[in-house]
């Protein structure tokens, strides 16, 4: 029922329509407005309590909140501090075995290494030998001591001088046996022509055939040789003469046949020179001799 | 032996020390002494093998 149904029941219709709506209108608006008013009271008094109940709320979550929070860093702190301490437990266990481990192991591996490397680069065998010739270095030193050689004559320079020295006197050598076969031949001429020239003089006034004779004996001879046989080869040349005028004297007186008997002497003669001729010949010069002797 | 091994060792520990902080003169002079070491040693082996 409206407020406009009660009015004209209790006016018994005396208003009339348009006031009943006027009224009614105002009667409207007049609750609207308490209305509005109650509701915008109502709600600033739930605001207040909402928000009083809001902040109270805020306050004690934060309150929990807190709590729980600083409980949570509390546990975070304790589990950190556990893992840290953990952490430098193993670093230090690391640390002190564990790299000392690492670092002998490393010094082992390069030490192997660096074996294996001077395996390969100096072998024993060539170390071996290095150190037998060393030692026999050594020991032909100790050998020079002991035999006074001055390590000086083992020099280079001291070695070439003393081969240059060694060359020059063999040079010099060469030199003096040269001048020596020289000096020989130079003797050699002066007694031929000596010899020759004594010769001359003693062949001087004799005849042809001795002449003749006498040189080729005496032909290639020494001056002494000459001086000591001349005379003695011309008196045998003139022995020899008188024999064989003796010897013919004696054919022509038995009548015989003489004429050829020269034949043998003279080609013995020619023997004789033909010996001579080809030089100094013991045979060749001894034999008028002995044939001289054996007619004794 | 176990002086020369130990000292060695050392050398090797210098030798990698001064590799690792890029000191490489001292590294090598550290490389030639070890090396030095190692040749002598074999050297003393073979003369007392002689």
């Amino acid at each position: 029922m409206t407020i406009t149904d009660l009015l004209k029941s209790a006016t018994s219709e005396i208003l009339s329509e348009d006031v009943l709506k006027e009224i009614e209108s105002a009667f409207n608006k007049s609750v609207d407005n308490k209305v509005k008013v109650h509701v915008e009271k109502a709600l600033l008094d739930q605001d207040s309590d909402y928000a009083s109940k809001l902040k109270h709320l805020l306050e004690v979550v934060d309150k929990d909140h807190t709590k729980k929070l600083v409980k949570v860093v509390e546990a975070i702190d304790a589990n950190h501090s556990q893992k840290l301490q953990l952490i430098v437990k193993k670093f230090n266990k690391e640390l002190n075995s564990g790299a000392r481990g690492f670092k002998d192991n490393m010094i082992n591996n390069v030490s192997t290494y660096l074996e294996a490397y001077l395996d390969e680069t100096v072998p024993a065998a060539k170390l071996n030998e290095a150190v037998k010739s060393k030692r026999a270095r050594v020991v032909l030193e100790q050998i020079k001591e002991i035999l006074g050689v001055d390590s000086a004559v083992a020099k280079k320079a001291v070695k070439s001088a003393i081969i240059d020295g060694k060359r020059q006197i063999d040079e010099a050598n060469k030199k003096l046996e040269a001048a020596q076969k020289e000096l020989q031949h130079i003797k050699e001429d002066y007694s031929y022509a000596k010899a020759s020239l004594v010769l001359e003089k003693k062949l001087t006034g004799v005849d042809g055939k001795k002449k003749e004779y006498l040189n080729k004996v005496m032909k290639g001879k020494s001056a002494e040789f000459i001086n000591e046989n001349f005379s003695y080869a011309s008196n045998l040349f003139d022995k020899s003469k008188s024999d064989r005028l003796h010897t013919l004297k004696e054919e022509a007186i038995t009548g015989t046949e003489s004429r050829k008997v020269d034949r043998p002497v003279i080609e013995e003669d020619v023997q004789v020179q033909s010996n001579d001729a080809n030089g100094f010949d013991a045979g060749s010069y001894m034999s008028p001799y002995l044939q001289e002797l054996n007619k004794f | 032996m176990g002086k020369n091994n130990l000292l060695e060792k050392k050398l090797i520990s210098q030798f990698l020390l001064n590799l690792n902080s890029k000191n490489y003169n001292n590294a090598h002079k550290f490389l030639r002494k070890i090396v030095e070491q190692k040749l002598n040693k074999r050297i003393e082996k073979s003369i007392n093998n002689f």
